[in-house]
């Protein structure tokens, strides 16, 4: 699997990396079920009758999405900007992924441009990208679209969006991503994509996704970048 | 050199590692034996009557290198503080690292005056290395 992960890296000059997952763990210290909690007090406030699997419902993304799909955008705002707040205060205690610093810091050795692409908010990505001071090494930040959840991958165009603003073509770009609507995105983008399976329970699903290839630990990708920066 | 150090410095944590220290540690020792090797090579190819090499060793990082040769002449280069990402026991770790390999070194030379700026570098060059010397170094054994 390094040989084709070496050959893989090869071939494109961008990575752009999903956040929460290969960058970080954004709530580990402060956790999403907590947040998605915190954002259906914000749906009730607003006079919404949530139901029970949204009431329970642990992943914020997801209380977003479904928010989104119901078409009252004044609530769509105030659970986004909710959402936005507690990124921004999730990031302070957020956990560094192993070795995706190494992974961001040997790729702008090899001369590749770094972006990150998320589903998180760009303010939040950002925030934490500043204070562990990998900032400079990575633009852009494209984080999800303001109140408008139906624009978050699996939809490919922020993906697209960084693509254009690394100045490659789709297929010089690879996708490292945590996520099925990661993949899918880099998918309908057109850009290659390997699969960061964190859990067990990942590798079987991003096989069957078709990710290019799926990778265990981002000392992967840091010990292949080694290896063609020393060669 | 078994002291925390500021730098070369673990990124991540933005402080002192044993890892880290260990590679510094290595890179270190590899340079000294390398000199003394070599001095001792001129001697014993009789292309030099006599060599002798005295090593010394502090804990401070090494943000510079200078050369003073023969109380006469210096030169000086700074090392710019990179994070990158290398190997160390196989296992890729981000890290502050000190790069002086291709930096441009500054020559300063001691001139008839006194007063010059050549003459004061080296002189101030000279007091700083018998400071440090004599002071917090200790003796490096090959």
């Amino acid at each position: 699997m390094n040989a084709d992960l070496g050959r893989l890296l090869g071939e494109v000059d961008a990575l752009l990396l999903d956040f929460d997952g290969p960058v970080c763990s954004i709530f580990a210290g402060y956790p999403a079920p907590q947040v998605a909690a915190e954002l259906v007090d914000v749906l009730r406030r607003h006079g919404v009758d949530v139901p029970p699997d949204l009431a329970s419902e642990p992943d914020p993304l997801e209380v977003l999405r479904r928010t989104g799909t119901a078409d009252d955008q004044d609530a769509t705002c105030a659970v986004e900007d909710a959402l936005c707040a507690a990124e921004r205060r999730a990031v302070k205690t957020a956990e560094p992924t192993p070795y995706g610093r190494e992974v961001i810091v040997a790729a702008r050795q090899a001369g590749m441009s770094v972006a990150v692409v998320s589903n998180n908010s760009a303010g939040a990505v950002s925030a934490y990208l500043e204070a562990h001071r990998p900032a400079g090494y990575v633009s852009p930040v494209v984080g999800r679209a303001y109140a408008a959840p139906d624009r978050m991958k699996p939809d490919p165009e922020p993906i697209l969006q960084a693509v254009r603003a690394v100045r490659h073509s789709p297929n010089r770009c690879v996708l490292i991503g945590d996520s099925l609507s990661g993949i899918e995105g880099a998918q309908a983008a057109g850009v290659r994509v390997v699969g960061y399976a964190n859990r067990p329970a990942k590798v079987e699903k991003f096989l069957a996704a078709e990710a290019d290839l799926v990778i265990t630990s981002m000392s992967a990708i840091a010990g292949a970048l080694i290896e063609r920066i020393s060669s | 050199m078994t002291a925390p150090m500021a730098l070369p410095a673990r990124a991540e944590t933005q402080a002192d590692d044993p890892a880290v220290r260990e590679r510094a540690e290595r890179i270190t020792r590899r340079a000294a034996d390398g000199i003394i090797d070599q001095v001792a090579e001129l001697g014993d190819l009789g292309l030099i009557r006599s060599t002798t090499v005295e090593v010394r060793l502090h804990r401070a990082s090494p943000l510079f290198k200078l050369y003073i040769l023969n109380s006469e002449e210096v030169f000086y280069g700074f090392y710019p503080v990179v994070e990158r990402t290398v190997s160390i026991k196989g296992e890729p770790m981000a890290i502050y690292d000190l790069m002086g390999k291709d930096v441009p070194l500054f020559h300063y030379a001691v001139t008839d005056d006194d007063a010059s700026h050549g003459t004061r570098f080296v002189e101030a060059s000279r007091q700083w290395f018998d400071s440090v010397w004599s002071t917090i170094a200790y003796r490096y054994d090959a």
